[in-house]
C-alpha cells in the first residue's frame, strides 16, 4: 500500500523545501520537491532598483557563497558595457572567489558528515572555517555578506598583512584536510552510508540538468572557470576534478578536492598578484544591450541574462541558479530508494532552498 | 560536432525566412525563431549535441504586446552556448513544452507559466512552483505588476 509522507519543510535535514514522497513499506516510489518557502522574488526587486543597489541583494540568494553570487551579476554587468577589471582586480577577485568557494564547502562538509552519521564532523568544519571568514574580513570588513565586487573591480585594496595570513591559513589547511579524508572519507559507517547510494551516470546527469560538483562526480568535465574563463582563471595553472563513480561518495570527495585545489588557486594567485589600479572608471550611463553570463560558484554554474535598456534600473534580470537545477533534476533519482538514504542522497547535491527559491 | 558557422548555414537552409542569426558581445550565437518552427528547431538543436538546457527566461515586452522567451542550451563536450528566442502574445501566449527533448525544462516552464501568465503546450504539471497555491494578484514577473519599493 502506497503512504503519502511529507519530509520538510521542518526536518533536520531537510532546508527549507519539502518534499511530498509516495512510500511503500521504506522504499520511495515518487519524489516531489515542492519550492518556494523561501521565495523573495529577487529578479522582481532588481528590476526596482539601480546597478549598484542589486549587489547586496544578489549576495542574498545564497549567505554561504556570497563572493561568487555577486560575481555572476557583476560579469554581466560588465559585459555589456564592455569593460575587463585590471589584472590586479582580476586576481584579487580569483582569491576571495575560491576563498568564498572553499568556505561554501566546507559548511557542507560539516552538515553531510551528519546526514552520514558522523557527528563530530559537525564542528570541525565550522570551527575551521572562523579562519577564512576572518580572512574575508580583513578583506572586505564583512564575514558573510560583503558587496566587495563591484562592476569595474573590487572595492578596497588587499590590506597589509592579508598575504602572510593567507599563506598561513592555505598551509594549516593544507595538513586538515588529510584530517578531513582519514576521519571522514575513510570511515566505514561513512562509506557504508555513502557508497553505491544514489547512482547517477552520466548521460542522465547531462539529461537532467545537473550542475556543478553534483555533475561532475558523475564524471561530466564542465566547470565554467575552464570553458568560459573569467577573471585570472585563465593565467592560473589548475584542473576541474571529477570522479567517476557518479554514487553520493563521488559527489562528496569531488568537493572534499575541490578545495584542495582552490587552495593552490589561492595560493598562485597570491603569488602572481601584480600591482596596479583595482578599479575601472565605467560610463555614467549603462548601454542598452543582453548578456548571459555564467560563473562557477560554489554549487554550480550560476547563469544570469541581464537585458538593458539604457536607464538606470536592469529591465530583466533572470538568475538561474544552481540549486535550482540540481533540485529538479534529484526528484527523477529518487525512485526505488531507501527513505533512510533520501537526506544522504539530497545532501550530496548541496542543495541549498534559498538559491533554489530565489 | 560540426563547426558553428557551417550549423548555420545549415539552419538558414532548412528554416529559410523563419530563422534570424544575431552576433553577440561574449561569443554566444542568438537565434530568433518564428513561433510555428520552434520546436521543430529544439528537436534539429537536440540532435545536433546540444545536450543541456540551462535556463529559460521570459521578458515582457508591454509596447509589443508581446512575451519573448530565450533558451539558452549548452553542448556539454563542445563547450557551446547558443541562445533561441522566440516570442508569443501576451494574453493567452502558448509555447510548446521542449520537455521531450530537454526534461528539465519542466520547472523553468512551469516558473514562466505563473510569474507570466504563458501556457506550455506538452508540459503536464502547468501549476504552481514557486507561488502561493492561493495566490491570485496577477503575474509577478509582468511589467504592469508594480511594487512599492522604498517608501
Amino acid at each position: 500500500m502506497v503512504f503519502k509522507l511529507h519530509w520538510g519543510p521542518q526536518h533536520p535535514a531537510s532546508g527549507h523545501l519539502r518534499f511530498v514522497l509516495d512510500v511503500e513499506g521504506d522504499l520511495i516510489e515518487k519524489a516531489t520537491p515542492e519550492i518556494g518557502y523561501t521565495h523573495r522574488g529577487i529578479e522582481k526587486l532588481i528590476e526596482n532598483r539601480n546597478y549598484l543597489q542589486s549587489i547586496p541583494l544578489m549576495e542574498r540568494l545564497n549567505n554561504l557563497d556570497s563572493f561568487n553570487l555577486s560575481l555572476g551579476l557583476t560579469r554581466a554587468v560588465e559585459q555589456i558595457i564592455g569593460t575587463v577589471p585590471p589584472t590586479r582586480a582580476r586576481f584579487i577577485r580569483t582569491i576571495a572567489g575560491e576563498l568564498g568557494r572553499i568556505m561554501s564547502h566546507l559548511y557542507w562538509l560539516s552538515i553531510f558528515g551528519v546526514v552520514a552519521g558522523l557527528f563530530t564532523i559537525i564542528m570541525w568544519p565550522i570551527a575551521d572555517r572562523e579562519l577564512l571568514l576572518d580572512l574575508a574580513e580583513m578583506l572586505t570588513g564583512s564575514r558573510v555578506t560583503y558587496t566587495y565586487f563591484i562592476p569595474g573591480g573590487v572595492l578596497y585594496d588587499i590590506p597589509s598583512g592579508f598575504r602572510e595570513r593567507a599563506f598561513e591559513t592555505i598551509e594549516y589547511f593544507e595538513k586538515r584536510l588529510e584530517d578531513y579524508r582519514d576521519f571522514v572519507f575513510e570511515n566505514k559507517v561513512y562509506l557504508v552510508r555513502t557508497k553505491n547510494v544514489g547512482i547517477i551516470n552520466p548521460l542522465d546527469a547531462v539529461k537532467f540538468g545537473l550542475t556543478g560538483p553534483s555533475l561532475r562526480g558523475s564524471g561530466v568535465e564542465v566547470d565554467m572557470r575552464k570553458d568560459d574563463p573569467y577573471d585570472a582563471y585563465e593565467e592560473i595553472d589548475f584542473k576541474v576534478i571529477t570522479e567517476k563513480g557518479g554514487d553520493s561518495y563521488s559527489r562528496a570527495f569531488v568537493r572534499l578536492m575541490e578545495i584542495k585545489e582552490s587552495l593552490n588557486i589561492v595560493r598562485q594567485a597570491l603569488e602572481m598578484l601584480p600591482d596596479g589600479a583595482i578599479r575601472n572608471r565605467l560610463p555614467f550611463k549603462m548601454p542598452k544591450g543582453e548578456v548571459y553570463s555564467r560563473v562557477e560558484s560554489a554549487r554550480g554554474e550560476l547563469g544570469v541574462y541581464l537585458v538593458s535598456d539604457g536607464k538606470e534600473k536592469p529591465y530583466r534580470v533572470k538568475i538561474s541558479s544552481p540549486s535550482f537545477r540540481n533540485l529538479s533534476a534529484l526528484q527523477h533519482f529518487l525512485r526505488g530508494i531507501y527513505t533512510a538514504d533520501l537526506p544522504v542522497i539530497y545532501h550530496s547535491m548541496d542543495i541549498w532552498a534559498l538559491d533554489a527559491d530565489r | 560536432m560540426q563547426n558553428l558557422k557551417t550549423m548555420m548555414e545549415n539552419l538558414k537552409v532548412k528554416f529559410e525566412d523563419s530563422i534570424t542569426f544575431e552576433n553577440s558581445n561574449d561569443g554566444r550565437i542568438i537565434v530568433l525563431i518564428e513561433l510555428n518552427r520552434f520546436s521543430e528547431l529544439i528537436l534539429v538543436l537536440a540532435s545536433l549535441n546540444f545536450d543541456q538546457l540551462v535556463s529559460i527566461t521570459g521578458i515582457d515586452y508591454p509596447s509589443e504586446k508581446s512575451i519573448v522567451c530565450a533558451y539558452h542550451l549548452v553542448s556539454t563536450s563542445g563547450k557551446k552556448l547558443i541562445e533561441v528566442k522566440t516570442s508569443t502574445k501576451r494574453n493567452d501566449g502558448v509555447i510548446p513544452s521542449v520537455m521531450n527533448s530537454y526534461p528539465n525544462a519542466d520547472w523553468f516552464e512551469r516558473e514562466i507559466h505563473e510569474m507570466f501568465g504563458l501556457n506550455f503546450e506538452g508540459n503536464p504539471n502547468m501549476g504552481r512552483l514557486l507561488l502561493p497555491e492561493d495566490w491570485n494578484q496577477g503575474f509577478p514577473l509582468r511589467k504592469d505588476f508594480k511594487l512599492h519599493v522604498g517608501d
